[in-house]
């Protein structure tokens, strides 16, 4: 079982009141809450940011030395709660700075890029100045992804297919050639830098809820991975993974699961707890992800699937509900043990990306909860996955494809 | 009295219109929110003209063209569909969005259009303001921003029979596929316009908080001899001013 650190990188200096505040400057769409999209980045300090981002990099180093197999990195733009603004910058900062970690993106923003032959052209980069550690996740990005980009949400699920087809083309056949799509169009394509591994770096799908997605991920024979769903809607997602993976001609196992789960760690549960609180920071009491229409704008999907997004959006926010969902694992490192053995008995992922340091909790205490999973939680965990059954693709030598296989 | 629904077929979809009344044809295009039915308006309009009121490709009933990625092209099938209508040439009167479209067309292919009115037209880039970002907002939100009086956009919302949101919803996803960047605007169409000299009627909301007076404005110097006039109440005109609104385009139609 591969096991990942997690953080989205939040701007803790962020003051809450702010953003239930209007402001003389603000966006004539602005309303009081909200904090993402059209909130001032006046409210950003980057003075503070250079301080927190030095402190995010050292705990990815810690966590590589703590015993974690990867660092998964993202991207959000207009957005306190990810000061990751461009995913291969930072999948640049890890890969330089470690030396054993896969360097996991989930993902990149497929549709947010005008010439994806540079996204292939720096997942290659990363690729080998990492030595091949590079998982390159892809994503469709959610909807004020696109509004903040400026990308024709109505477009996002075309472009995704077709930056796909041109990333994965121009990783693995030779240039030059030209592109003439519908929504990218490349005179030549032929980038100096292809990647270190062969035929590509492995592609992971990461969502929430979204059929086709989970579809694609599946007929391309893609791990998909879980964004701390609840164990019913995992378990869906699963089903109907097993069941295209049966269709396009393989059994879908561990390898091709993976979940992402808030897990904060301490050496008691009241703190655990306290620091666990800091995770509502971004995902419910303050923060919000913003209005449906940024959610999912128009065109983004269809109008059924996007009013049930933001049902989903808002549905079981509260503290104690996420808790008791088993979607916030929280506790001392036995009762984070239990919790998440029961999560991998119920939903036999192979990969485990833990989430547990988030909203305004400082570096010291984040260094603590990585050390202290390192010490008490991975050793178990690894048992666990190994009692279960819960092998990785990388333990399994799994192809990066269906279209991959045979061209190992 | 109620209008007559009927349904041709352009460029391999299918239009549906509303249309009542007899004399020259007078076509009233749709704002971005689409033709939720017949108003006042088309139906003071109708008493001196043959009101032609389409879904425009896209928008309501009519059927989406999946290739159409610019207002340029959406103009370019209201062309054929006005050829379609056949009889001589006919006035337009755009609503908003449907300004934009109606002075793509004359822009493009003057002869179709003999006399222009342009409501509150989104189409050029305001050079003072901005046209309103719809699309930071919910469609219904949008709707409302159109009215000044908030018993007219009762009135409005309650008099609609069926799916309302799925409608407004289809509507913009249509206006995302050919508008969404630049944000309601053609960079080129002020200069096509100055090669035009259709009869034009440029009118403002002096209440209009999605199309800033400055566009209205542009229209004019870009058309040169341009009439200009300005009524009171907000973007959508049809539900809180109907009369104000027939009355200056049936004196400039030469009622």
């Amino acid at each position: 079982m591969l096991i990942s650190y997690f953080t989205e990188q939040p701007y803790s200096a962020l003051c809450s009141d702010d953003a239930w505040t209007l402001h003389p400057f603000d966006h004539p769409a602005r309303r009081p809450g909200d904090n993402t999209l059209i909130h001032s980045n006046r409210f950003f300090d980057p003075v503070v940011a250079s301080r927190l981002f030095a402190e995010r990099i050292r705990e990815y180093e810690v966590a590589e030395e703590a015993g974690f197999d990867g660092i998964m990195v993202n991207e959000h733009h207009n957005a306190p709660y990810c000061m990751q603004s461009r995913i291969t910058v930072m999948s640049s900062v890890v890969a330089a700075r470690t030396k054993r970690v896969k360097i996991i993106q989930l993902g990149n923003p497929l549709p947010t890029w005008d010439n994806p032959v540079q996204l292939a052209e720096e997942t290659a980069m990363i690729d080998m100045i990492s030595g091949g550690r590079l998982v390159a996740g892809i994503v469709r990005a959610g909807g004020a992804e696109q509004i903040a980009n400026n990308v024709n949400p109505a477009f996002n699920r075309e472009r995704f297919h077709e930056a796909h087809d041109l990333l994965i083309k121009a990783w693995t056949v030779p240039g030059p050639w030209r592109w003439e799509g519908e929504h990218y169009q490349q005179r030549i394509v032929n980038p100096w830098a292809v990647p270190l591994q062969k035929p590509h770096p492995p592609v992971w799908v990461p969502g929430i809820s979204s059929k086709e997605t989970i579809e694609f991920a599946a007929r391309h024979r893609y791990p998909y991975i879980c964004l701390n769903t609840t164990v019913q809607d995992t378990k869906r997602i699963w089903a109907l993974y097993d069941g295209i993976a049966a269709e396009a001609g393989f059994t879908a196992g561990p390898q091709h699961r993976g979940y992402l789960v808030r897990c904060v760690v301490a050496d008691t549960e009241e703190k655990a707890l306290r620091n666990a609180r800091e995770h509502m920071w971004m995902s419910g009491e303050f923060a919000g992800f913003g209005r449906p229409s940024w959610i999912a704008p128009t065109g983004y999907s269809s109008f059924e699937a996007r009013s049930g997004r933001a049902a989903l959006d808002r549905a079981g926010r509260s503290f104690e509900g996420q808790i008791e969902r088993g979607t916030l694992v929280v506790g001392t490192p036995s009762q984070v043990i239990a919790k998440l053995r029961w999560w991998l008995e119920e939903t036999r992922p192979g990969m485990l990306m833990l989430w547990p340091n988030d909203g305004r909790l400082d570096h010291e205490n984040s260094l603590e909860a990585i050390a202290l999973m390192g010490e008490a939680v991975l050793p178990a965990l690894r048992d666990i996955g190994r009692e279960l059954g819960l092998h990785d693709p990388f333990e399994i030598a799994e192809p990066v494809s269906l279209a991959g296989i045979g061209n190992m | 009295m109620s209008p007559r629904s009927s349904s041709i077929t352009v460029a391999g979809g299918a239009i549906d219109i509303l249309s009542d009344g007899e004399g020259p044809r007078l076509t009233i295009l749709h704002r971005d929110t689409g033709r939720s039915g017949w108003t006042a308006l088309h139906e003071k309009l109708a008493r001196h003209f043959h009101v032609v009121a389409p879904s425009l490709p896209g928008y309501d009933q009519s059927e989406r063209p999946d290739w159409l990625r610019t207002v340029a092209d959406l103009a370019a099938l209201a062309g054929l569909m006005e050829d379609r209508l056949g009889g001589p040439s006919g006035a337009m009167l755009g609503l908003g969005f449907g300004g934009w479209v109606a002075a793509e067309l004359a822009a493009r292919s003057p002869a179709r259009v003999s006399r222009l009115i342009l409501h509150s037209p989104m189409g050029i880039k305001p050079p003072e303001g901005e046209i309103a970002d719809q699309f930071l907002i919910e469609a219904e939100d949008y709707v409302r921003l159109g009215f000044t009086s908030a018993d007219a956009y009762e009135r409005e919302r309650a008099g609609e029979a069926g799916e309302r949101s799925l409608r407004l919803d289809r509507n913009r996803e249509m206006t995302t596929r050919i508008a969404w960047k630049p944000a309601m605007f053609n960079p080129g169409l002020r200069h096509l316009l100055q090669g035009i000299s259709v009869p034009t009627l440029v009118v403002w909301s002096t209440g209009d908080v999605i199309v800033p007076r400055s566009c209205a404005n542009a229209y004019c110097d870009a058309l040169g001899g341009a009439r200009y006039a300005e009524i009171p109440g907000g973007h959508a005109a049809e539900y809180e001013r109907p009369d104000a609104l027939a009355d200056l385009a049936l004196d400039f139609l030469g009622c």
